[in-house]
Parts: structure tokens; C-alpha cells; sequence
């Protein structure tokens, strides 16, 4: 039965009146009893018995006071044998036992009728009067706004009607009452707007349809009381169960996002997202997804969004669906605003929508100006429209590739077409990588090329496979890999006030930098990125770069040059011994 | 919004260096996008890949790659060797334009 079924009966049926008319019969009893009493009280014996006996459910309440079942039944049979004898036997004189008898059960009637005022009143404060279900059976004839207390005191009418089942049947009245007064209150505000625009209009021309343009409930008032703030959650509540979702499974803020929607326009929505199956395509678990898309866009935008994708930006429908599923933040109004941005720099960088849709996503829903100042920093020379198709899903990490391009200067390299290799430039640690080349000695053979992203690449990929197929790690041992690891390179500009912070590196920079005698690019790509200590390599720009990170993490100068220098470089005891022997740290070996 | 990654081995400890790794709002958007993540990531640990917070931390992309895209990438080399740079240093993958 649904809420309103339940309502109206409890209202017209006999419930509450049986609830009420219990009150009343204790309350007849309670005088019947205070009657017998003052009759025992005058000691009209023979009347008292008569009258106990002929008010037959208050003699067997009294009886069953009772304790023993014994004693009850002979007390009932020695008040009727008292009866019977002062009925029939004129002169009647009662012995002091009958009498006893007698006060046996006056004195019981006493605790009745003590018992059944205090029934009275229980039944009293928790029910309800005959004018209580009149006031709720008007505002229901009249179609009244139930105001709060209204609902307070149709709880309890619905509760105290039957009580085993009410918290079930108020439940559902509950739900009735939130949409008869959900239709109320839209019309109640639809009536006061009107109203409004109608003093704005001057009824200048009434027959003129001022409403039309405006979407009514986009004006939509706030809850002012809880019983309002009830009637929307419960409203949300359903809306959200038409499309499949349990209202109570929204974390606290998605929920606080669908309660701020307006409820007519969330509701179509809902509706519409369902019925073209968007609802499916975000996923029908998905429900950080599925508010996202329902609280940060209107109906008539999303329908937009569909329409431009296709119209303006040639997505197929399934590549649509596809951006639904894997960005669906774009279908939103700021998400989709950010996407327009991001798409007119794939545009005129022509790359294609497949690779949009496959692996784009992340540079969709990045931050348009952090994708156009990554662009703006690419060196002359390098194709953007190669660089964005290979990487475009890894640019969302803009720092790494702009830490990348000056290391990629610094160590000498300069960038060119190369098609294919721009994967380097997004590489965790490509400064890492450069260092390991240098130590490795085969830095002049990565210089040596014309591609030498390529020539990296290559190098990179041979080092993987070797690797593999050896079972060793592919670089380095991880020791400091968050310390140091992926920080950027220094520069000139840098190198110079660290070593006059720290003259302890003068010793490098004076005894281990290779001194000019030729000058070819190489060369000076030589000196300014190697140390060298007899015939062992030490990639210098390292060195800078973990002694900075290192005495910056409070680790003493002459500790962080050593591991500076070692680090990420497998050496015997002797070579590491003669390299602290030739900067005058002998004393530092015994330390680590 | 992020611990439905419990499911791939990730620990308490994880998921908090993944979220003080990111910005709210990429986190955000890892849980509205949850089902093509889980699809992914569902994918990757059927054929052995166990490193799921380095996958996170390094390469989130692949979390919203077309499945079906990522597939066809892998199946152009040895799996085994894309499971064990994915287990060991994921960002060499990239190498291998994945």
C-alpha cells in the first residue's frame, strides 16, 4: 500500500478513533472503580459485592492482581458466595471474614485504578485528539502546505494507529508527504516568480507569454528548514534511483553537489543521460562520474558538447563515447571550455584525432596554458606535431620535459628533426641516463650522430634489452632515487656561487676538468661535462647535481662530494680510494 | 575517491605517496574516470605486471588509454619483456613508444 493509501486510511478508519475511544473506556473504568470505593468506604457491603461482580472486567482485573492462581480463583468464588448470600438472605449480616474478603479486593481496586490513570495519561501525551486528525484530514481537502509541525503530529497519529507496524507505514507517508509538498513548494515559487515578472511586465500586454524564455526552476529557492532540506534529499533520492544509483552511496560532497541542482533540470538530466545510455557508457558504478556529469552541466550544454564534438571536431560517435568514458570531466561546462583550448592547439599542430582519442586524454583535461607554454619552450628545429603525437600522453607532466630540454642543452646536445626519438625528451631521468653515458665513455658516440635523439634512443632501448636478457636492473641501483633522481640539472649560472659557497669543489674544478686543446664543439661539450680522475670518467653536471641536493638535505659538504662523485658509479675500493686520495679526502673513505 | 586501487596490492601508505604525488584535481579525475582506470589496470595485472604504484606515479597515462590501444601496443613486442620493464623501471617504456 503506498503512503498516500495508508494516510487516508489511518485518517478515516476506526485506528486512531480505537486508540482515542481505549482512553476513553479506562477513563469510564476508572470512574466505575472510584464508585465501588466510596461504596466500600460507606460499608455498603452488600452493594459493593453485587457491583464488583456485575462490572465484570474490573473484578477479573482485579483478580488478576492476584499473585497465586489458586487465591485469585478462590477469592473470586468466596466475593460471588458473599454476593449471593446478601442478595438472597434477607437481614443479611456480614461476618468480619466476609468482610476481609471485601477489603481484599478494595484494597486490589486501589492499585487498579492507580494503574489505569497513569494508562490514561500515557495514552494521552502520546496520542492524538479527534480535532489533531481533523486538522491533517483539512490540510490534505484543501491541498495546505504541511508546515512542520504538521508532519511532527502526522507521524504520530500514523505511529500510534498501529503500532507494531508504524515506523514501516510512516516511512512510506513520509515519502508521500515529501512529494505532496515537493509540488507545493515548485508551485509556491513558479507562483511568487510569476508574480514578480508580472510587477516587472506592468501587465504592459498580459496575454504576452513573459515566462517563456525563462527556465523557471533555475530560480529555484533554497531550503529554509530541515523539513524542506528532507523534501529535496528525498527527491534526489528518487531521481537518482531512476537512473539506477543509490542516493546514500555519493560520497558527502558529490550528494552536497545533486542537492545544490535545481530538481527539474537534474531530473531531466538524469532521464536523458539514461535513456541515450551516457548513464552506461560512464559506467553504472560509476558514481563520482555520473555526478560530475549530472551537477556541472546543464542538459541543453551537454546536448552542446555532443553536437560540437561531432559537427565541429569530427569525433565519431564511438570516439564520443570514448571521451566519455576515459575524460569524462570534458563533459562538463570548465571541462569542456579547458578542452576547446587544448583542441585548437592539436588543431593547428594537426594532429589527428585518433591519437586524441587514444592517448590524448590526459593532455585534454590538462590545463590548457600549461600545454601552451610546454609548446612555446620547444626549441626551433623540432616538430611539434611529431613530438605532441608521440608524447601527447605524457605531457601532462610538463616540468619533467622542460627539466629534460635544458638538460638536453646542457650536456650539449642540440635538438633536431627527429622523428620517432622525442619519447628522449620524456624520459624520468634523462640527465640520469646522459650521466651513465658519459661514465660509460661512449659520450662521444652519442655526440657523434646527426639524430642524436635517435642515437639515445637506440642506446636506451639496447641497454633494456640487455638487461632483459641478462635479468639485471636496466640502470642504476635506487639508492637517493627520490633525493636525487628527475631534480633538475645546474646551470653555469648556478655551478659558479655553489663552488664559492663551498670551496671544497675548487679541488675538482682546478686538478679534474679537462683543459682545452682543440676547438671543436666536442671538446668544449668535454670540458664542460666531465670530471676526470686518471682514466676513470665522472659525469661533472652529476656531481653538481647531487652535491647540491645533498648539502641542501643537511648532509656535510665533504660526505655529499664523495657520494657525489660515486654516485650511480660502480667502482672497486681502489679507483674510489685513489679519486678521495686525489681531492685530498683520504680520511673520508674510513668515514663511509 | 582513489581506494578502489587497494584492489592491485596498493597499500594505505601508497595511495597516500600517489595523492601527495598528484593535485587534487588530477585525483579527482582519477576517480570520476575510475572504470576505464580499473579496465586498464584489470588488463595489466592479467598478464603480470605487480608494480601498480610506480605505474601510478610514473606513467598514469596508460590508466586512460584505450584498453584495446594498449593491447595492441604490447602485443608488438615479447610480453615478457613489457612485464618486466613495467615491474622494474617503468618509465623505459616509453622507449618502446608505449
Amino acid at each position: 500500500m503506498e503512503g498516500k493509501e495508508i494516510l487516508l486510511q489511518i485518517l478515516n478508519g476506526s485506528a486512531v478513533t480505537s486508540s482515542l475511544a481505549l482512553a476513553e473506556s479506562l477513563k469510564e473504568e476508572i470512574s466505575e472503580g472510584e464508585k465501588l470505593l466510596t461504596i466500600f468506604d460507606n460499608k455498603e457491603y452488600s452493594e459493593f459485592a453485587n457491583k464488583i461482580c456485575s462490572l465484570e472486567r474490573l473484578f477479573n482485573l482485579c483478580l488478576s492482581y492476584v499473585e497465586d492462581d489458586n487465591d485469585s480463583v478462590l477469592l473470586r468464588r468466596k466475593v460471588l458466595a458473599i454476593k449471593t448470600s446478601s442478595l438472597t438472605i434477607s437481614d443479611f449480616v456480614f461476618s468480619k471474614a466476609e468482610v476481609d474478603e471485601l477489603s481484599k479486593i478494595a484494597v486490589i481496586l486501589k492499585r487498579v485504578i492507580s494503574d489505569l490513570k497513569d494508562k490514561v495519561v500515557l495514552i494521552t501525551n502520546s496520542s492524538i485528539t479527534s480535532e489533531d486528525v481533523m486538522r491533517i484530514k483539512e490540510r490534505l481537502l484543501r491541498e495546505e502546505l504541511f508546515t512542520p509541525d504538521d508532519i511532527l503530529l502526522t507521524e504520530r497519529i500514523v505511529k500510534c494507529a498501529n503500532p507494531s507496524n508504524g515506523d514501516i507505514n510512516w516511512d512510506k507517508v513520509i515519502t508521500y508527504l515529501n512529494e505532496y509538498n515537493g509540488g507545493k513548494l515548485k508551485k509556491l515559487g513558479e507562483d511568487k516568480l510569476r508574480g514578480r515578472l508580472l510587477e516587472r511586465a506592468n501587465f504592459k500586454n498580459p496575454d504576452e507569454d513573459i515566462f517563456k524564455h525563462h527556465d523557471m526552476m533555475k530560480s529555484t529557492f533554497k531550503p529554509v528548514c530541515k523539513i524542506e532540506e528532507h523534501e529535496v534529499r528525498q527527491s534526489v533520492k528518487e531521481v537518482m534511483a531512476s537512473i539506477g544509483f543509490d542516493f546514500d552511496k555519493f560520497d558527502k560532497i558529490s550528494a552536497d553537489k545533486l542537492l545544490k541542482c535545481d530538481l527539474d533540470g537534474l531530473s531531466k538530466r538524469a532521464k536523458y543521460l539514461y535513456d541515450n545510455g551516457y548513464i552506461n557508457i560512464i559506467g553504472s558504478n560509476n558514481y563520482l562520474g555520473v555526478c560530475e556529469v549530472l551537477s556541472e552541466t546543464s542538459l541543453d550544454e551537454f546536448k552542446e558538447i555532443i553536437r560540437v564534438l561531432s559537427d565541429y571536431y569530427k569525433f565519431t560517435d564511438e570516439d564520443v563515447r570514448c571521451l566519455l568514458k576515459r575524460g569524462t570531466v570534458i563533459f562538463t561546462k570548465d571541462g569542456f571550455d579547458n578542452f576547446k583550448h587544448n583542441m585548437d592547439i592539436l588543431r593547428e599542430y594537426n594532429v589527428s584525432n585518433s591519437v586524441v582519442v587514444t592517448r590524448g586524454i590526459l593532455f585534454l583535461i590538462n590545463d590548457y596554458m600549461k600545454n601552451k607554454r610546454l609548446i612555446a619552450k620547444l626549441p626551433d628545429g623540432v616538430s611539434v606535431t611529431d613530438f605532441l603525437s608521440e608524447n601527447i600522453g605524457v605531457l601532462y607532466d610538463s616540468e619533467r620535459v622542460l627539466n629534460n630540454l635544458d638538460s638536453f642543452s646542457l650536456y650539449g646536445f642540440s635538438l633536431s628533426d627527429d622523428k620517432g626519438a622525442y619519447s628522449v625528451l620524456t624520459t624520468f631521468d634523462l640527465a640520469g641516463v646522459l650521466d651513465q653515458f658519459i661514465e660509460l665513455g661512449i659520450s662521444e658516440h652519442v655526440h657523434s650522430g646527426n639524430k642524436e635523439l635517435k642515437g639515445i634512443k637506440d642506446l636506451m632501448v639496447r641497454r633494456i634489452f640487455y638487461a632483459f636478457k641478462n635479468g639485471l636492473p636496466v640502470w642504476e641501483s635506487k639508492d637517493s632515487y627520490s633525493l636525487i633522481n628527475g631534480t633538475p640539472c645546474l646551470k653555469e649560472d648556478e655551478i659558479i656561487p655553489l663552488i664559492s659557497d663551498y670551496p671544497i669543489l675548487m679541488y675538482l674544478e682546478e686538478g679534474h676538468r679537462l683543459a682545452i686543446y682543440s676547438d671543436t664543439t666536442y671538446a668544449q661539450i668535454k670540458r664542460k661535462t666531465e670530471f676526470v680522475f686518471d682514466r676513470i670518467v665522472i659525469s661533472r653536471l652529476k656531481t653538481y647535481r647531487v652535491f647540491d641536493s645533498l648539502v641542501r638535505a643537511g648532509v656535510k659538504p665533504e660526505e655529499a662530494i664523495v657520494k657525489a662523485l660515486t654516485f650511480n658509479l660502480p667502482l672497486e675500493e681502489s679507483e674510489e680510494k685513489s679519486i678521495l686520495r686525489m681531492l685530498h679526502l683520504g680520511n673520508e673513505v674510513k668515514k663511509l | 575517491m582513489i581506494d578502489f586501487l587497494n584492489k592491485y596490492g596498493l597499500s594505505k601508505e601508497d595511495i597516500l605517496e600517489i595523492k601527495g604525488h598528484f593535485d587534487e584535481k588530477f585525483i579527482y579525475n582519477l576517480g570520476v574516470m575510475k572504470n576505464n582506470v580499473i579496465e586498464v589496470l584489470d588488463y595489466l595485472q592479467s598478464i603480470g605486471v605487480t608494480n601498480f604504484k610506480n605505474l601510478i606515479l610514473y606513467r598514469c597515462d596508460l590508466c586512460f588509454m584505450d584498453v584495446d590501444y594498449l593491447k595492441e601496443q604490447i602485443s608488438k613486442y615479447d610480453e615478457k619483456l613489457i612485464i618486466y620493464i613495467m615491474n622494474n623501471d617503468i618509465c623505459d617504456l616509453l622507449d618502446f613508444d608505449i
